[in-house]
């Protein structure tokens, strides 16, 4: 308990630094919706209208203050304003984030599936040839861009074989079409980590040994080697429900899905600080809870792995 | 405070591309669909326009190319929330663009002093908003008044397709409006056809900028209300049951036919092109150039949407020793071959060279196509005579040793416009001008197109009036424009022509005065006019009678679909 607490302490204080560096980021990087648009010397807007627009959003103030002011109403839950619609932040992130965890969801469910069917492919498959080509699964996918895959899938599934509306009508398989693609794209880490222990495990002298004492396979497989694999991909799947983050952005766009990657594809374009600066933080947050959450699963799997954990300083 | 110049921004037609869409992209979707649709397209058809008796019902699915939640009553300027805005909020006068006339719609007349200073504004009766409340003189004048002058308190800037000088709008009687200015107005019966003059109801005049930007609090008299929006994926509007207040030259009378309009957000081109052929949507808009051919040979309709705007052009501002010289602007007017600009970079018809600086749809409109010629000979005459004689080793002219050089920023709201750039350069470089093509993202493109070292730009925007935009753009006493800025010497002649559009106080003033500033801007070449300034919408085939207003948005009220 006492771990854990030490654990949300790091990761309060890594968001604060996250959220520092990104607004200092944002304010050395030039231009913002709102000076864009007063600035055009053809939008006609007068002297007063600017100063007067400038303060109702808060862009004249020092930079030092305006990240005063918005740290503290960040502890608060407020995350400030959209510089470009003027709709709260946080309503924004709300709104985008329920539609992302769907995505990311199902997508991590394909990952799962994928990668257990791959590393099984390449430990039993009838042939050696086979198991050469499940291995070289994760090599091959993991050089396809996610926008080419999204492409091709909406191609082939939506436009020509008319399987999934994309109208908005389309119901869950709306959702599984981007989720198969985000899922693909972004498996091969996991699963190339899988195959590699799962082989490795299956060379241990011991579970020769078992074998030879005529244990059966499915035992031997979900005692001793799924356990032993599980520990290093654990540690990458972490790392996956980063990459789905980014993965998102993309899968999104293509699919014309909203979410937290098509409100980050606008919030860049747009130079939209405020909301720019939410989804770091979010997305930061989300990504050290994920590994967080392995951290705390790990020794479950590993006994050994205990110590390490408590001895943290 | 908020009386400024009414100039059309570029805003005001932003985003004519969907520039999310990697190039790459696009190409393999493109390569992709030709292989597949060869499989499965339908063999050509007719455009499906007009067939048989209109019918009501259905919901038709419209692809927008990118989310813009931005409904401000007095600022809306994007294409996508424009197209939204006009199905909602119905204007007071009717643009017929087909008859170029003016037709009432939410005022039943009007009436203008000669000196056009006072105008008088009869209101319809029997009109209500979506919330129920009633149109009258008092809501109208609310309106006008913080349309021309902005409300600090609410932090809303006036609108800036105005003519100049709005004094106030005053309730006269019942349904009688009475709106001043201080000097002529000439155009303004015809801004009131704008989206931005929309008339919206007493409820959403109430609210801050913020709050007012928002499409739940929207009340407009359109035929469609709002329904549902979810962000960045789809708006959903309702036909309006009573609604019986179409102006006069529409296609019919009553509600509108459709129940639903479902605005769909699909960014990427190949995505809104695969997504209308597949039968998934019925309009899709920013069709890419490459697929205007195949869509209109495959059964689609594609409906081009001129502009009441400027032409696709270069501006020229005097504020370099070159540019300053009416020869070197007057020789890059001749080197441009607009031709070849327009049969490289598009594959249809509907696109073609400008004939002028303003668009052939705005009223005052010459041709000037006989001053736009391509004339090589002519151009490094007027260079040699300009004293840029010598050559350096890449063959580009040079005097005093400086290289006849000139930069210029594509910009993402053109559609095309770096491909035309880079041609452009191509045929600049034959009479031996140099011209540097950059990008730029969109959040730097004003600083980097107004930076002191800059004299071209390339430009475009929707000018309801003239008056207003020409004066903002081009007079020198608005020293704050991007052709004022850092101008070597004033052009009293330019300032002249300005004026007399401004001073204009009828239809003959008004036409000659427009014609002359055409000419002048030609002659002298501070505008360099490019290509037509239009959009181009493609329609599948079960989609009737659906066109597109006098500023090319979609005219929903009209449309059906063939059960």
């Amino acid at each position: 308990m006492k771990q854990l607490l030490r654990r949300a302490g790091v990761l309060a204080l890594v968001l604060f630094l996250v959220y520092t560096l990104v607004f200092v980021v944002l304010v050395v990087l030039p231009g913002d919706p709102i000076s864009n648009r007063l600035s055009d010397p053809d939008a006609g807007y007068t002297p007063q209208t600017v100063d007067l627009l400038k303060q109702y959003y808060g862009v004249d103030k020092p930079a030092a203050l305006r990240y005063a002011e918005g740290l503290l109403r960040a502890l608060h839950g407020d995350l400030g304003h959209s510089l470009a619609d003027g709709q709260p932040v946080t309503g924004k992130l709300a709104d985008a984030f329920a539609p992302t965890l769907e995505l990311g969801g199902i997508a991590l469910l394909v990952v799962l599936i994928l990668t257990a069917l791959v590393g099984l492919g390449a430990l039993y498959g009838r042939v050696p040839a086979l198991r050469v080509a499940f291995m070289s699964v994760p090599s091959l996918v993991y050089s396809l861009p996610v926008y080419l895959v999204a492409v091709v899938f909406i191609q082939a599934f939506s436009f020509q074989l008319g399987w999934v509306s994309l109208n908005g009508d389309g119901g869950f398989a709306a959702t599984f079409l981007p989720a198969c693609v985000l899922g693909i794209t972004i498996s091969p880490p996991l699963i190339q980590v899988f195959v590699r222990s799962l082989i490795n495990a299956d060379r241990l002298p011991h579970i020769t040994v078992a074998r030879a004492r005529g244990i059966p396979e499915l035992r031997i497989l979900t005692r001793h080697l799924l356990p032993g694999a599980a520990l290093p991909s654990l540690t990458v799947l972490g790392i996956t429900i980063g990459y789905l983050m980014s993965g998102a952005v993309v899968t999104e766009t293509v699919f014309t899905r909203y979410g937290l990657g098509a409100l980050t594809q606008k919030a860049v374009q747009q130079h939209d600080q405020p909301v720019l600066l939410g989804i770091v933080v979010v997305n930061a947050a989300v990504f050290m809870l994920a590994n967080l959450l392995v951290d705390v699963v790990y020794p479950r799997f590993d006994p050994r792995v205990q110590p390490r954990f408590s001895h943290a300083k | 405070m908020f009386d400024g110049q009414p100039p059309a921004r570029p805003g005001s037609v932003r985003r004519r591309s969907g520039r999310t869409a990697s190039a790459l992209t696009a190409t393999i979707a493109a390569a992709l669909v030709a292989v597949l649709a060869a499989c499965g397209a339908n063999p050509a058809a007719s455009p499906a326009q007009n067939a048989g008796e209109p019918v009501s019902g259905g919901n038709l699915v419209y692809l927008a190319s990118y989310d813009n939640p931005d409904f401000q009553w007095t600022d809306v300027n994007d294409w996508e929330p424009g197209i939204i805005f006009s199905a909602l909020v119905d204007r007071l006068v009717y643009w017929d663009a087909k008859s170029s006339t003016l037709r009432p719609w939410l005022a039943e007349s009007w009436t203008a002093n000669p000196d056009s200073t006072q105008f008088t504004l009869k209101i319809r009766k029997g009109v209500t908003f979506s919330d129920g409340s009633a149109l009258n003189a008092q809501v109208v004048a609310d309106n006008l008044t913080i349309k021309g002058k902005g409300d600090k308190a609410l932090g809303i800037p006036g609108t800036y397709t105005w003519p100049a000088g709005f004094e106030s709008a005053t309730v006269t009687d019942a349904d009688t409006v009475a709106v001043k200015f201080s000097r002529p107005a000439y155009g303004f019966i015809r801004a009131l056809t704008f989206y931005h003059s929309g008339i919206v109801g007493e409820k959403t005049l109430k609210l801050s900028f913020q709050d007012s930007s928002d499409i739940k609090n929207l009340v407009g008299s359109g035929p469609f209300v709002f329904d549902s929006y979810t962000p960045g994926e789809q708006y959903v509007l309702s036909k309006r049951k009573d609604y019986s207040w179409a102006p006069d030259g529409v296609g019919h009378a009553g509600p509108a036919y459709l129940d639903k309009i479902i605005v769909r957000i699909a960014g990427q081109n190949s995505v809104r092109t695969g997504l209308l052929q597949s039968g998934q949507a019925d309009v899709i808009r920013d069709v890419p150039p490459a697929d205007e051919q195949r869509l209109g040979q495959t059964g689609f309709t594609v409906l081009p949407a001129k502009q009441i705007a400027y032409s696709v052009q270069i501006r020229v501002r005097p504020n370099s020793a070159a540019t300053a010289d009416v020869r070197v602007r007057q020789a890059i007017q001749h080197a441009v071959n607009r031709k070849e600009l327009v049969d490289t970079l598009y594959f249809t018809d509907i696109w073609k060279p400008a004939t002028s600086v303003i668009e052939s749809g705005v009223p005052g409109w010459v041709d000037l196509s006989a001053k736009l010629t391509n004339d090589v000979d002519k151009a490094n005459n007027l260079l040699d005579q300009a004293g840029w004689t010598a050559r350096d080793p890449q063959g580009f002219r040079t005097k005093d040793g400086q290289r006849l050089s000139f930069l210029v920023y594509s910009v993402s709201w053109i559609r095309q416009s770096q491909p035309e750039l880079l041609l452009l350069a191509q045929q600049l470089k034959k009479v031996g001008v140099e011209l540097t093509v950059k990008n730029v993202d969109s959040n730097n493109e004003t600083a980097a197109v107004g930076a002191p070292g800059v004299s071209l730009s390339i430009s475009l925007g929707s000018v309801p009036t003239v008056s207003g935009p020409m004066r903002n753009n081009f007079h020198s006493a608005v020293t704050t424009s991007w052709f004022n800025s850092g101008a070597l010497a004033k052009d009293t002649e330019l300032d002249g022509h300005v004026d007399a559009l401004s001073n204009a106080t009828d239809d003959a003033g008004y036409t000659k005065a427009v014609g002359e500033l055409q000419n002048y801007l030609i002659d002298q070449a501070y505008v360099i006019p490019l290509d037509t300034n239009q959009q181009t919408f493609a329609v599948a085939k079960k989609v009737h009678d659906l066109n597109v207003d006098a500023y090319g948005r979609l005219f929903f009220y009209d449309a059906w679909l063939s059960k």
